[in-house]
């Protein structure tokens, strides 16, 4: 891990991440903690709020952590690649819903069959790129269950 | 027929040409002040809307517009300094010339050439905008949805390499227009406990605080002054107006016709730019500039004081005045900082933009039609002559334009509601307003966002209830899966180019 000063961190676009990211917080619990906000009818008055707040986190996030030009990956960084941590981040909560949604023994079969296939089909050295690969097809495994099978979804989507 | 007649008589009445005319004379004089644009002198205007005839605001709105567009390429041609953004491209070959000892000749053919590109995008607008107008009256919910979500994905992706500050940006603006009122069932929300602000945030003062306080807090901190002054010093010292031969610096129609090709180019670049939301006149210029250079049969004199490299960007960026207003007529969709306070002016008249724009409120907006093209010809009377003077406006002290126009706008907003709240509202939005341009945030989607905000909205819980169980309903429209792909391959082009840019740039 390397390591990193604070006035070398804190740039304008790293500190206007964290606004955005404190922003979207108090965003957020202000609509939870804030008491009724009216009748139900679809989706309700607090539903589109709460997609404005989370993007504004993910935004925040995105500028908190991302290289800025000329500079080396911070040690906090796992991934060199910003691109790499969405789509390990995306793919995971995916897969966690296609868990909860088939369960644990379908999935685990599904996911060892297609890294199986892609290893003989496919070799792919580096072995982020395995990962991502499976998981995208258990993923493509899902959609197509989901089409032909029309299983409700056991969480909700939308909060 | 009878409406046409009517609406011309009433462009043509001497109210509206009085009013149009002091517009462009306030526009010009406000864009040749570096620091200052023509969203300030709009958004200041707003608040009296009220008070004047809807014509004439209406005129002076645009004749304000107009000016301030070819108002920026004086200093630029003058000091090498850009009065407005759009006037950046120009001080390439602008200032060279004004070198070269051609100051007369690069000022008119800006002038010629803003005109020219102006007129041809307003014919534009009229043509195209009713035909567009009736294809958006077959949108429904979802499909204004998937249009809302492209208009600002695009003004989004295309603030030149910040995308993720401009989504940020975005969002922050339809947090806001999210303030007050739910739009389909009227329950309170993002109120802060505060009375005043149950019908949301105004529009008025966020719009004035916006551009106008920010950009006085942002811009006059430069002290444009002492810059404009030096630049007058150094150029003395070079002994280049000792060199000035006024004879060979006359403008002639052999040379106003040599720059008609770069001019026209302009005017097609700019049209075409101007239409999408988020472009800018500025994008619209600089993409001008690049394609005359590469059509132009002598493209190694651009850089050294070419007229085709004044006329091409400056007809560019005022052939976006007609066509930014296309999406706004059209879908009621403002493709800019300028169209969304236009778009807000016409709802303090009355008029709702959109699709029934046109067929509820024909004779205003015809007559607008009317004063859009003639005001042209006024910037040309006026512009033509009261050029030696506007040189000297840039030179006005910022200790004296600062408190003016902070007081008119501090003044017109309290005037709009005799509300305190709006004051306050004002001087946040302009602190915000500050904040996010000093970080690099760009304006347009906050704007944008606040505005299709309430409507986007609406348009998806309408569409979710229409839809029912239905969990694809929104995907199901073949107009609304056309704005997706749109969306889709913007997202996938832009990063590509910017990707390429900043691949040369390493």
């Amino acid at each position: 891990m390397t390591k990193v000063t604070i006035k070398k961190y804190l740039t304008y676009d790293r500190i206007s991440g964290l606004f955005l990211i404190i922003l979207s917080i108090i965003g957020l619990l202000h609509i939870v903690f804030s008491g009724e906000w009216g009748r139900n009818i679809g989706l309700g008055a607090k539903f589109m709020p709460q997609i404005y707040f989370f993007i504004i986190l993910i935004t925040g996030i995105l500028l908190l952590i991302r290289k800025g030009e000329g500079e080396k990956p911070q040690g906090i960084l796992i991934f060199v690649n910003i691109r790499s941590v969405l789509l390990f981040t995306g793919v995971g909560i995916l897969y966690f819903l296609f868990i909860l949604k088939v369960g644990l023994v379908i999935s685990t079969v599904i996911y060892a069959l297609s890294l199986y296939s892609l290893l003989t089909i496919n070799p792919l050295k580096n072995w982020k790129q395995i990962v991502i690969s499976s998981t995208i097809v258990t993923m493509i495994v899902w959609v197509l269950f989901d089409i032909v099978i029309h299983i409700v979804l056991p969480i909700p989507l939308l909060f | 027929m009878d409406i046409l007649l009517v609406a011309i008589d009433n462009a043509f009445s001497t109210d509206v040409i009085l009013y149009t005319a002091l517009g462009i004379f306030l526009g010009v004089t406000i864009g040749a002040i570096p620091g200052l644009s023509g969203d300030i002198g709009i958004a200041l205007l707003l608040p009296f809307v009220y008070k004047i005839a809807p014509a004439c605001s209406l005129g002076m709105m645009i004749g304000i517009y107009k000016g301030s567009m070819f108002g920026g390429s004086i200093t630029a041609i003058s000091f090498g300094i850009p009065g407005t953004a759009a006037a950046a491209a120009t001080v390439e070959d602008g200032y060279k010339a004004k070198l070269n000892g051609h100051p007369q000749q690069a000022l008119l053919t800006a002038l010629y050439s803003s005109v020219t590109g102006d007129i041809f995008s307003d014919i534009v607008l009229i043509f195209l905008a009713v035909p567009m107008a009736r294809i958006a009256l077959n949108f429904g919910p979802v499909e204004f949805f998937a249009l809302y979500i492209f208009a600002l994905m695009l003004i989004t992706l295309l603030t030149r390499g910040k995308a993720v500050k401009g989504l940020a940006s975005g969002v922050i603006g339809l947090i806001i227009g999210a303030c007050g009122m739910d739009p389909m069932l009227g329950t309170p929300r993002l109120n802060f406990g505060i009375k005043q602000l149950r019908g949301g945030v105004s529009l008025i003062p966020l719009l004035v605080g916006i551009f106008a306080i920010s950009e006085l807090i942002m811009q006059f901190s430069k002290d444009w002054y002492n810059v404009v002054i030096k630049k007058a010093e150094e150029i003395n010292q070079q002994g280049t107006f000792s060199k000035y031969n006024a004879n060979e610096d006359k403008m002639s129609l052999k040379i106003f016709f040599s720059t008609l090709k770069a001019t026209m180019i302009g005017a097609v670049t700019g049209t075409s730019i101007g239409a999408l939301p988020g472009a800018g006149s500025s994008l619209a210029a600089y993409v001008s500039y690049g394609l005359a250079r590469r059509f132009s049969k002598h493209p190694e004199k651009f850089g050294h004081g070419s007229l085709e490299g004044v006329a091409a960007p400056e007809a560019g960026n005022n052939a976006t005045c007609g066509a930014t207003f296309i999406p706004l007529f059209a879908f009621g969709i403002p493709g800019s900082g300028i169209a969304a306070i236009f778009g807000a002016a016409l709802i303090m008249l009355g008029i709702t933009p959109g699709p029934t724009m046109l067929s509820e409120n024909t004779l205003i907006i015809f007559t607008l039609f009317v004063t859009l093209i003639y005001a042209n010809f006024i910037n040309l009377g006026i512009s033509r002559i009261l050029l030696p003077l506007y040189a000297r406006v840039s030179m006005l002290k910022t200790r004296y334009l600062v408190p003016a126009v902070f007081a008119i706008a501090l003044l017109g907003t309290y005037a709009s509601r005799n509300s305190v709240i709006d004051i306050w509202v004002l001087l946040i939005a302009g602190i915000l307003g500050a904040v996010l341009r000093k970080n690099g945030f760009p304006l347009g989607p906050l704007v944008l966002g606040y505005i299709i905000g309430p409507g986007m909205e609406r348009a998806l819980r309408q569409a979710l209830i229409i839809g029912g169980e239905d969990r694809f309903f929104l995907f199901k429209s073949s107009i609304a899966i056309g704005l997706y792909v749109a969306t889709i391959i913007f997202l996938v082009l832009v990063n590509i180019i910017f990707r390429k840019k900043t691949d040369k740039n390493l």
